[in-house]
């Protein structure tokens, strides 16, 4: 099991190695959506190893919905981000402090 | 059947309060339907209960317990316990907001309210990890609307993206440990995966999976070092909402974790959550200590008393056959209180923001003199949450107290701990109320202050006698909190026999 679900992992740790170092917002919800995918194929390959493909897909398929969602809001917020100071560096995330 | 009944009634309830508040635009008529919801969906929470009472309480839907997918909702206490504080909550802010939101969007504001909490009430009732997980995203998504609800400010939406990155990855971590769960015991069923999962607890792959779960909702339950996100978004969301956030939201994360972390069985992680709860106190209370912005006060002061909880948790888990009950029941009636004292005093913190345009305690100085009731009621709160007696607050800390005390050994440190926090807080919290209601009034002040609207200060009225109530009264509250903490005792003492 391990050495299939592990592309899975390598694939969240990418994207969370993605969203914890790249300066930019966008890269930061790009990161998340490859974190999303590799849950899926840990699903998808969890699935297919205890032979219930059809509760793997159910899965999967509500999570690939709940991504969407919050990757509209996290880029609504990203446009209105860009909209407040036209840059989309997390450099400036930085205002509120304490 | 009768844990579907309030998820359905708040969903549909959230799609016709949208639907009067973007027809009528009155945020009364918004409110009010929004109200009435609320109490429908108690209606349904309280015929949970009386199902529980009378034997006949099941899971929904029963075919798909069998279904590859074990996904169902259970009607239990401890869900019963987290609804009824959510809507209690719910209901108040609702009334709140009725005056304090702007007329702009206050069908959108009150449908993610209701979305929010069918979301927490929902975590109460999963039945497996996958209803959980996504009940959880229900309220994470719409409290990140929530947050970054007036998006004309800046402070808004940065608060609204850190909250939402750091708390998406969170939940997605949670996810994984879900998803491995899954790919070795072929279940999600929360009742059927300890036994799975037992040949290999203690090695690597069950703390790697326990690390997940507890890194991944602790996130959203705020624990240090995972709290950075709280201290923005609960400032910056508008009033009513960072009541209910401090109040319940972070309290639905924990209970989550509580929940996944029963399930798996995870062993000999007391002592971990225990540590965790140490350094979250005393973070939380330190950095209180300097702030000057009142919310963002109430905002680090909420960090420590989720330490509090989770010592009571932390107890619980460690020392199952001492501390399983006392722990948890000190633990449950801590959320109450604390969802109850810190919920009203962010409405208080809200009604001064509402009056002055400023959260500047400098600027806000003897702004409590002018408006006598909401300053007793701040009072109030600011002692219940520093656990003075006749106050709610108190009796929850004594309990707590009294699960480490039983415990002995290390018990006895972590209630210490709580005692030594109690006191460092009841510097901040005195403060506060020095300044707010003692201070003196700033002379570049305004002259004349518009009054308060009754419906601001209904809701924290409400909640102050409730806070004294309990205090007062606190076998009132146990009654809720004793048969959720008896059904978590009950599952952990299975998995730990």
């Amino acid at each position: 099991m391990p050495a299939y679900a592990g592309v899975g992992i390598a694939l969240f740790v990418i994207g969370l190695y993605a969203t914890i170092t790249r300066t930019n917002l966008l890269q930061l919800v790009i990161g998340l959506e490859v974190m999303a995918r590799g849950v899926s194929l840990v699903f998808i390959v969890g699935g297919a190893l205890t032979g219930s493909m059809s509760a793997a897909q159910t899965i999967v398929i509500t999570t690939i919905l709940i991504e969407a969602v919050t990757v509209a809001i996290a880029l609504s917020l990203v446009v209105a981000a860009w909209h407040h100071n036209r840059s989309l560096s997390i450099a400036a995330l930085r205002r509120l402090k304490g | 059947m009768e844990a579907l009944l309030p998820l359905v009634i708040l969903s549909g309830g959230a799609l016709f309060t949208y639907l009067v508040g973007r027809l009528s635009r009155s945020r009364t008529l918004a409110g009010f339907v929004a109200f009435v919801t609320v109490l429908g969906a108690a209606h349904g929470v309280y015929q949970g209960w009386q199902s529980l009472e009378d034997g006949t309480a099941g899971g929904w839907p029963s075919w798909t317990a069998t279904a590859p997918l074990q996904a169902y909702l259970v009607t239990n206490y401890l869900g019963v316990f987290l609804a009824a504080t959510a809507l209690l909550l719910t209901g108040l802010v609702a009334v709140y907001s009725m005056r304090y939101m702007h007329r702009l969007n206050i069908g959108k504001f009150y449908a993610l309210l209701l979305i929010m909490t069918a979301g927490i009430v929902g975590i109460g009732f999963a039945g497996d990890l996958f209803t959980l997980y996504v009940l959880f995203e229900v309220m994470s998504i719409a409290s990140f609307v929530l947050v970054a609800f007036e998006r004309e400010e800046w402070e808004p939406i940065e608060a609204g993206v850190k909250y939402l990155v750091i708390s998406t990855s969170g939940s997605l971590l949670a996810l994984l440990g879900i998803a491995l769960i899954y790919s070795y015991t072929a279940t999600l069923d929360l009742s059927a995966i300890a036994p799975m999962l037992a040949a290999g607890a203690g090695g690597p792959t069950m703390i790697a999976l326990t690390a997940m779960i507890i890194v991944g909702f602790g996130v959203k339950a705020a624990i240090v070092p995972m709290h950075t996100w709280l201290p923005d978004a609960h400032s910056a969301a508008p009033s009513g909402i960072s009541a209910m956030l401090s109040g319940i939201v972070i309290e639905a994360g924990l209970i989550a974790m509580l929940k996944a972390l029963v399930a798996i069985g995870a062993v000999d992680f007391g002592l971990v959550l225990a540590v965790l709860a140490i350094v979250t106190m005393f973070v939380g209370n330190l950095i209180a200590l300097r702030q000057d912005d009142l919310k963002r006060m109430f905002a680090y002061s909420s960090v420590a008393q989720m330490g509090y909880i989770l010592m009571g948790v932390g107890l619980a888990l460690g020392v199952p056959h001492l501390a399983a009950f006392s722990g948890m029941r000190g633990a449950l009636y801590h959320i109450l209180n604390h969802a109850i004292a810190k919920g009203g005093a962010f409405l208080c913190a809200g009604a001064f923001l509402w009056l002055l345009g400023t959260r500047d305690m400098r600027r806000l100085s003897g702004i409590g003199r002018r408006f006598p009731v909401v300053a007793v009621a701040f009072i109030i709160f600011a002692l219940a949450l520093a656990g003075t007696p006749p106050f709610n607050g108190y009796f929850s800390k004594v309990l707590l107290v009294r699960a480490g005390v039983d415990v002995g050994g290390w018990g006895l440190f972590m209630a210490v701990m709580l005692v030594l926090n109690s006191v460092i807080s009841l510097f901040y919290y005195l403060g506060a109320v020095n300044t707010v209601v003692f201070g003196p009034v700033p002379e570049d002040g305004p002259k004349s202050i518009k009054p308060l609207p009754f419906m601001i200060v209904l809701p924290i009225v409400v909640l102050g006698v409730l806070a004294v109530l309990l205090g007062v009264y606190p076998e009132m509250g146990l009654d809720l909190v004793d048969p959720a903490a008896e059904q978590v005792a009950l599952a952990i003492s299975w998995v730990f026999r």
